[in-house]
């Protein structure tokens, strides 16, 4: 068997990739190998954690880069990684590293939009390249012209007004259950929280989200021509 | 609201969610294995494993132990202090015995 077989094999047997928008959290077991490492990190041979940064830090940087803004970005993978390391004791072979990272990565980021709330900085309205960029989607004649305008900045920029009104909570359930594409299970695992508070906020999330669209839609049908 | 307006907010939600996924390609290469590092050797020559969370959460832990154990010994020797005697002494059982007379005498 070739090397690149053994090592797609190895990754089979390491966990089970459940059907989710990315392979951000694989879940099964952590490998030997891993556990090892953790638990050489644990009895003092504090240098080889350098080795699982330098293995993790595109995993966290994909979480962090979606949650915080860009400016923010390195602090917060620099503080996940800290967390880890403060809190290496509590971390159990019954799940892969990664997913226990990701689950660190995910309530840092949560605990950023709580702290930013806690600062009540006041959102500011939707510009008029924005209002414009909702006319022209909306009125998008074929999916090619759709999927450009996605493509655009604006797109980002009115989805992070719109998630900025939303409580952390709910910003926190709404990016991993409807943007990322998370099972409600997966995101109460990440969260620490219960399955049902994951549920229903998924749910009042959504619900504030569209309440949010609509009232955009109806307030630029007003100041329309 | 309409079927139209409910139409719309779908068309826009959509385009929101596909903005996120094609946003989300660009990745973030930052390379923090040098920063961490050096913040947890400087943790470790200081003892123990630093950040503001966990010095905080530790102060908070310890403060609520002490107070709690305070409160409780200052409790209960509050209550030992002051509760009224709810038995007779032992003496005054025993003179009360001495000074009845055995049956017969």
């Amino acid at each position: 068997m070739s090397h690149a077989a053994v090592l797609t094999v190895r990754g089979i047997i390491r966990g089970i990739h459940l059907s989710m928008a990315d392979d951000s959290f694989p879940v099964g077991r952590s490998s030997r190998e891993e556990s090892d490492l953790v638990r050489r990190i644990r009895q003092g041979e504090t240098e080889r954690f350098a080795e699982l940064i330098d293995r993790y830090q595109r995993h966290v940087g994909r979480i962090v880069g979606r949650r915080v803004p860009a400016d923010r970005v390195r602090e917060l993978i620099h503080e996940v990684f800290v967390k880890a390391y403060v809190n290496l004791a509590q971390f159990s072979d019954s799940v892969p590293f990664e997913h226990w990272l990701a689950g660190i990565a995910v309530r840092t980021c949560y605990d950023f939009w709580r702290a930013r709330a806690r600062e009540d900085v006041p959102v500011s309205a939707l510009s008029e390249d924005h209002q414009r960029w909702i006319e022209q989607t909306l009125s998008s004649q074929s999916d090619r012209q759709f999927r450009d305008q996605t493509a655009k900045q604006e797109a980002a920029d009115v989805l992070e007004w719109a998630l900025r009104q939303l409580s952390p909570e709910n910003r926190a359930v709404l990016t991993l259950v409807h943007l990322d594409g998370y099972s409600v299970r997966e995101a109460a695992q990440l969260l620490g929280w219960t399955l049902v508070n994951v549920k229903v906020r998924a749910y009042r999330a959504r619900q504030a989200m569209r309440a949010l669209l609509r009232h955009t839609l109806t307030e630029s049908a007003h100041d329309g021509p | 609201m309409t079927d139209h307006d409910e139409k719309s907010v779908n068309t826009l939600e959509r385009a929101l969610i596909d903005g996120y996924h094609s946003q989300s390609r660009v990745s973030h290469t930052v390379d923090v294995t040098h920063d961490v590092m050096r913040t947890i050797r400087r943790s470790a020559t200081e003892g123990s494993p630093w950040t503001p969370a966990a010095v905080l959460d530790q102060l908070v832990w310890r403060t609520a132990t002490i107070t709690a154990a305070v409160v409780l010994t200052a409790a209960v020797l509050t209550v030992g202090l002051w509760r009224p005697p709810t038995e007779e002494s032992p003496v005054l059982v025993a003179e009360e015995l001495e000074s009845v007379p055995f049956f017969g005498e």
